[in-house]
Parts: C-alpha cells; structure tokens; sequence
C-alpha cells in the first residue's frame, strides 16, 4: 500500500469516525430530549393532579361541613352525594380529618360513614403490605377512621407488627380511639417498645394523659417507669390539666433529686391552687438554678390563671418580692421566667418590672423589657416602655421584642 | 342562640386549616352567628377591623404570624372582643401569656362542636 492508499484510507476511517460519532450524539440528544419530554410531562400532570385533588378536598370540605357539625340533615346521605360529586378519596379524607378535628357523637357517625363507603376495608389492604411504608400509611389512616373493626386490626399491629413506626401509628390511632381496651393495648406495646426519641415519648404520655389520666397515673405508680419517663408522664399529665396527679406533684417536690424536684413544682404550679403557693415561692430559693426557674415559671401559670382565687394581698406581696429578687439571678431562665410570672401579678408586678427596666443591672433590665414588651399595657405605659426601649438602643429593644415574641421557648 | 340585642352576633375565625376553619364557621352558623374566616394574619386583622366581631377563634399555631403575635397585635384594637384559642395538645405551657394577651377560653382538638356554641354564648352573654 502505497502512501496515497494510506491517506485514503485514514480519511474513510476518520469520515466514518466522525459519522458515527455524530448519529451518537444524535441518538443521546433525542433520548435527552426525550426523557425531558416525559419528565416535563409527568411534572405538567402530576401537578394538575395535585391540583385537582386539593379542589375535590376543598369541595367535598365545604359541601360536608354543615352536615358533619350536624346542622343539616343526615349525614350519610350527605357522604352520598359529595361521593358522586367529588371521589371517594377526597371523601375518605375529609371524613378521616374531620374525625380527628370533632369529638362527641358526630364522631361515631363518621366512623360509620367511612366503614359503609369502604375506606376501612382499603387502609386494611394496606396494613397487610409487604412494604413498610404502606402498612404505616394504612395504620395512620385508620387510626383517624375508628370504630370496632379498625380497633381489632390497630390492636394487632401495636403488638405484632415488626416495623417500630407502624407499631407507633398503630398505638397512635388506639389512643384516639377513648377505649378501655384500646388505651391499654396502647400502653403495653410503648412499654414494649419505648421510643427513642423523647419527642415521641412525649407525644404518646401527651395523648395518653388526654384521654386516660387515670391510666397514666397508674402507669406512674407502678414503677414501671424510670425516672425520666416519669418526669416526662407526670409533666403530660400537668398539662392535661389532671388534678389526680397533684399529690404525685407534690411528693416530687420533695425529692433529693433536683430534675425531679423542678418537675414536681412545675406539675403543682399547674395544677396547684392557694395552699400550693408556700412550696411554689419556697422553691425560688432553691440551691439548683433550674428548680427556682421552674418555680418562677409555676407562679406565672398560678398568677394568670383564671382557675384560682386571686392570692391574698400578704401573698402576693411576698411573690412580688421574691420574684422581684430573681431579676438578678445569675441565670437567664430564671430571670426570664420570673420577669414573665412579675407580668402577671398584677399592679405591684409591673411597677416592680418598670423599676428593672430603668435600673442599673442589666440582665434585669433585659428580661423586664422582654416581659412588658409582652404586658398588656395602657397606652401611658406602652409609651414609657417605648421611651425606655428607645432609650436603650435599637438592638436592645428589638432584642426585647425577639424575646417576647418565642412563647413556647421559655420552658424550663 | 346567637343573637344580641335583635341581630346575629358576629364571630371572626383565624385558622389556616381549611377543613378545620369551615368545621367551626358551620357550627357557629348552626348557633346562629355570623362567622367569618380568615386564613392568615392580614386577612384576619382586616376582618376584625371591618366586623368589630364580639368573638375571635383563634388557632395559636397559626403560622405567619404565630397566632400569638397576632392576638397581641389585635388586642390594643378590639378591647371588648373576647376570645376563644385552639392550643395542641401538649401546648398548655402557651396558656399563661395567651390569657395574658386576653385568651378567655382554650380549646383542644378534638373538639365537640356544642361545647364551642356554649362557650361562645357564655363569652357573648347569652
């Protein structure tokens, strides 16, 4: 082969190179464009989709509302109709949240109207999933459907199924349930399993001290629960407002172990009434910072609540100057929280807080700027606050307004 | 039920659950009040001021603004409205500063739609 051969034919071969090069790019950028075109449509669908399903639940939402409040005609016939009109999915759905939204006798109706359209049976199909996520799907669903058939299958999941998260839904829908044998099953398998998240362990003590108090109580007494748990169960059964556990309350304050001791005065503080209030104002000279913050935080709830007699004069004088006094402990919680109970305890409460807020010391002066900035106040003292805030700077009174505005932050 | 003086009292409903929000404005019409709903800050602050309501719903965690933001922007402007708040279960520890800002009574869900009538007739002195 001469050399003429041998350009000709590395020209060939680069020709048919390039040619084969460029029907690849070809085939790839039909593809890509391809495979563009069908996520582009996927998106344009599942987005009309997503669409059309929250019109139907808004639909069948507004269509349902009067008959599921019971202010017109029979509600079955009612699922009827929004059936026809609106689906069977955005039907089940309204039904199911409403059914968690309301309580009493309308609840049982619904209940009923879900078995009779056959959404019970369908979230029963999806428990029986090999696939996890289904069968959490399914127990969640049915815990906001209820009734005897729902109950039976929760019962079994809550104690048998092998995944932790549907065994919590399960547990979950138990509860929502207000049944004697339901709450009880409920309470074996956490026992069975305590979640490791506290978040969650106190979610189940929340619910479980809303529907049964008597139950967690109980479970307290038992011993069955180490002493976080039990800190975490009597503070749910505070906040559910269960006086029971008042005695309970008490006798925490009395223990050596100061996390307890906080709990105990945080429970008697919300549950407390006149004769509570010496161990509430004693425990603001507690040795450990986070027992005389849960005291100062105890008189708040006792001094705004509405459940109580107003304490008597001597009484609240000697709360005033106490918490007056922890305007310059040496930790933020307990300031703040004692700023915050000086804002309910009336006229001596607030001047006591304007005295800190144009004083000298100012970590005392932060926490009662925080607290007034959250103070119902008249409009003269709205504009002294101003003028103080002003005074200070601008940082210090948007700090002071940052802090008002968190609420649920200032726990301790 | 529902009436003062002759006509419908009027009741103001700050929740941005939609189905929730048309739960409760169904059963205050069933009383006989007029209710209206607002799903957000804005809309709700606009509907006191229009409707000077005797009455606010109100869902504490609401969500821009927090439904206690809003109840203290509201109240220096509507100092005879009562009010009615929706707290989670779990939340009692916001019950302290929401009466201090004027929440009269609390409410959990679930709910039992008569026991809202009654409290929203006792609130309006019915």
């Amino acid at each position: 082969m001469n050399d003429v051969d041998l350009v000709n034919a590395s020209y060939m071969l680069t020709r048919q190179g390039i040619f084969i090069v460029a029907v690849a790019v070809l085939v790839l950028l039909s593809i890509a464009i391809l495979l563009s075109l069908i996520v582009f449509i996927h998106h344009l669908w599942s987005d009309r989709e997503r669409r059309l399903n929250r019109e139907r639940f808004e639909g069948a939402a507004s269509f349902l509302a009067p008959f599921l409040v019971g202010a017109e005609g029979e509600l079955s016939a009612a699922v009827a109709r929004a059936r026809s009109k609106y689906g069977d999915r955005a039907v089940g759905l309204v039904l199911r949240r409403a059914r968690f939204d309301l309580k009493g006798e309308v609840a049982t109706h619904i209940a009923d109207c879900l078995l009779e359209m056959g959404a019970v049976d369908e979230l029963i199909r999806e428990t029986k999933s090999r696939r996890d996520w289904r069968r959490v799907g399914g127990a969640r669903g049915l815990g906001e459907c209820g009734g005897e058939k729902v109950r039976t299958v929760l019962m079994d999941l809550a104690m048998n199924d092998p995944v932790g998260d549907v065994r919590r839904a399960a547990r979950e829908g138990l509860l929502a349930e207000h049944h004697p044998r339901a709450t009880q099953v409920a309470i074996d398998s956490f026992l069975q399993d305590l979640p490791r998240r506290a978040g969650w362990r106190r979610s189940f003590y929340a619910r479980l001290a809303a529907v049964a108090s008597t139950d967690l109580l109980d479970l307290i007494r038992s011993r069955q629960l180490s002493s976080g748990e039990e800190k975490l169960a009597l503070e749910a059964l505070g906040d559910a407002g269960a006086t029971d556990a008042l005695t309970l309350a008490i006798g925490a304050t009395r223990s050596r172990e100061p996390e307890l001791r906080a709990t105990g005065i945080r429970v008697a503080g919300k549950l407390g009434g006149a004769a509570e209030f010496p161990l509430v104002l004693r425990s603001l000279e507690d040795d450990a910072w986070f027992v005389r913050a849960a005291g100062a935080r105890a008189l708040e709830w006792m001094l705004g609540s509405r459940r109580l007699e107003a304490p008597d004069d001597d009484t609240r004088r000697l709360a005033t100057n106490l918490l007056g006094a922890r305007l310059s402990d040496g930790s933020w919680w307990v300031r703040a929280n004692a700023a915050r109970a000086l804002a309910r305890a009336g006229e001596e409460g607030i001047v006591v807080l304007f005295a800190a807020a144009e004083g000298k010391d100012r970590y005392a002066r932060d926490a009662a700027l925080a607290a007034l900035a959250m103070a119902n106040l008249d409009p003269v003292r709205t504009a002294r606050l101003r003028k103080i805030a002003g005074a200070g700077g601008a940082a210090e009174a948007a700090a002071a307004r940052a802090a008002a505005l968190k609420p649920g932050e200032v726990r301790a | 039920m529902g009436e003062t003086g002759g006509r419908a009292a009027t009741v103001v409903v700050a929740e941005d659950n939609f189905l929730t929000s048309h739960l409760i404005v169904a059963t205050l019409e069933k009383a006989g009040y007029h209710a209206e709903a607002g799903r957000d800050g804005d809309i709700v602050s606009r509907l006191v001021a229009k409707l000077e309501p005797r009455v606010l719903v109100i869902n504490l965690n609401l969500s821009r603004p927090s439904g206690m933001e809003l109840l203290r922007t509201l109240r220096p402007h509507a100092s005879g409205m009562r009010v009615v708040a929706f707290l989670a279960p779990g939340q009692a520890d916001m019950k302290p500063q929401a009466v201090g800002l004027g929440a009269d009574v609390f409410f959990e869900p679930p709910f039992d739609p008569d026991a809202l009538i009654r409290e929203v007739a006792r609130l309006v002195g019915e």
